[in-house]
């Protein structure tokens, strides 16, 4: 049955959609693709028999099914990019605005583009609101103290504060540092938060 | 997630759905009514060039809810086996027990779905889907918002996928009022998305 193949791309997002992302599915995208053209070049002839003898309406049927299947393909395929577009954002947030070399590892390179737009483009927002700027990926959650206590999960070398202090972060030291300039690092699993 | 929007409604309402298009991927029985040249390989059980009339094939949801439209009648199609009168009967006696999920992972978008393709039986299956779900659903709000830590997976099973939908937010919620009970939601933690990344890392390293 047509459609098949741009099914195996949904059934990859679904079943990683509470992973991280997967990696992307170029050679699939390319078939299913390749599968569209055929539909279409075969829709063409027929529909150009079709104008041209009137009478003859079997093909129709066919034209039918075949413009059905270009339809779900384009369904598909724009869910999948869709779907992963929308997970790109989430890690955005969560990561912050380097990702790890393997997620990014999975992404084609115009997924990268779109990364790197929107990156900009949520920068730029975020430097013109308020005086001077608004980080809005900071204090997701109202924030109780100025400081809070953190311990150190792995070997990340110095930290430079923005009173111009180093610290070093090794693993298992306990820091207690300006909330807002650790909360990116807990987020991202550096840090833990003691209480 | 998208609870709100559910399987079901379709191209229109959930074209970008990546469940909407799972549950219209699934096989309706359906009867040609019309002749369909050339695409004879789509019916695998024969090598004839045409499809011919009367022949019976299994077509995806979308395909069959295109060509059985009132205005087109290509194809009839058949209730699939999981809302025929055997099942409601069972479901009819006990919905608690039934595993849906076996049944069809959408059970009851499908159920939906085939309404509206005018089955003689169409009112039947409806009103068989509420009282199954209103049946179950107490069951599953009962076991989501006061299940802790036990291992509840044979029951998961036996849920379709809008029903593990609710079942996890249930879970969640019931988590995150533990956490703040315990005065922990002040806590800054790792983000889910970057912990699950993480776990995926050591498994691929181990």
């Amino acid at each position: 049955m047509f459609g098949e193949k741009a099914l195996d791309l949904i059934r990859e997002v679904h079943r990683t959609r509470e992973g991280s992302l997967g990696p992307y599915n170029e050679d699939g995208v390319r078939q299913v693709l390749e599968e569209m053209q055929v539909l279409y070049e075969a829709n063409q002839q027929d529909v150009a028999q079709l104008v041209q003898n009137d009478s003859d309406q079997t093909s129709l049927t066919a034209v039918q099914i075949r413009h059905d299947s270009l339809q779900r393909n384009k369904r598909c395929l724009l869910a999948y990019l869709y779907n992963r577009l929308q997970k790109i954002r989430a890690l955005r947030w969560e990561f912050g605005s380097v990702l790890p070399t393997d997620v990014r590892g999975n992404m084609s390179p115009k997924e990268i583009e779109w990364f790197t737009k929107y990156n900009r483009a949520l920068a730029n927002y975020m430097r013109s609101l308020g005086n001077g700027g608004l980080d809005l990926t900071q204090d997701l959650h109202p924030p109780q103290n100025v400081h809070i206590e953190v311990r150190c999960v792995e070997d990340k070398g110095e930290l430079e504060l923005d009173d111009g202090s180093k610290i070093l972060l090794k693993k298992n030291s306990l820091h207690y540092l300006p909330r807002s300039q650790c909360e990116h690092l807990i987020r991202q699993g550096v840090l833990k938060h003691v209480t | 997630m998208d609870l709100l929007c559910p399987p079901g409604g379709g191209m229109k309402q959930n074209y970008l759905s990546i469940d909407d298009i799972m549950m219209s991927s699934e096989k309706i029985p359906s009867t040609f009514l019309v002749s369909v040249k050339t695409l004879g390989y789509l019916d695998p059980s024969t090598n004839k060039k045409d499809i011919e009339v009367g022949s019976k094939l299994d077509l995806p949801l979308w395909l069959a809810l295109s060509l059985a439209h009132p205005r087109k009648k290509f194809v009839t199609v058949e209730l699939t086996k999981p809302y025929k009168a055997t099942y409601r009967e069972i479901l009819k006696a006990d919905a608690g027990v039934v595993n849906l999920y076996k049944l069809c992972p959408y059970y009851y978008a499908l159920g939906q779905q085939q309404l509206s393709l005018n089955h003689a039986e169409g009112i039947l299956v409806a009103r068989s889907l509420i009282l199954a779900f209103s049946d179950r659903f107490r069951r599953i709000m009962d076991l989501s918002g006061n299940a802790i830590g036990g291992d509840n997976s044979s029951l998961i099973q036996q849920f379709d996928e809008v029903e593990r939908r609710l079942f996890a937010l249930g879970q969640k919620s019931l988590q995150s009022f533990q956490r703040w009970e315990v005065g922990e939601s002040r806590t800054l933690r790792t983000s889910e998305l970057v912990s699950r990344h993480r776990k995926r890392k050591r498994e691929a390293v181990d």
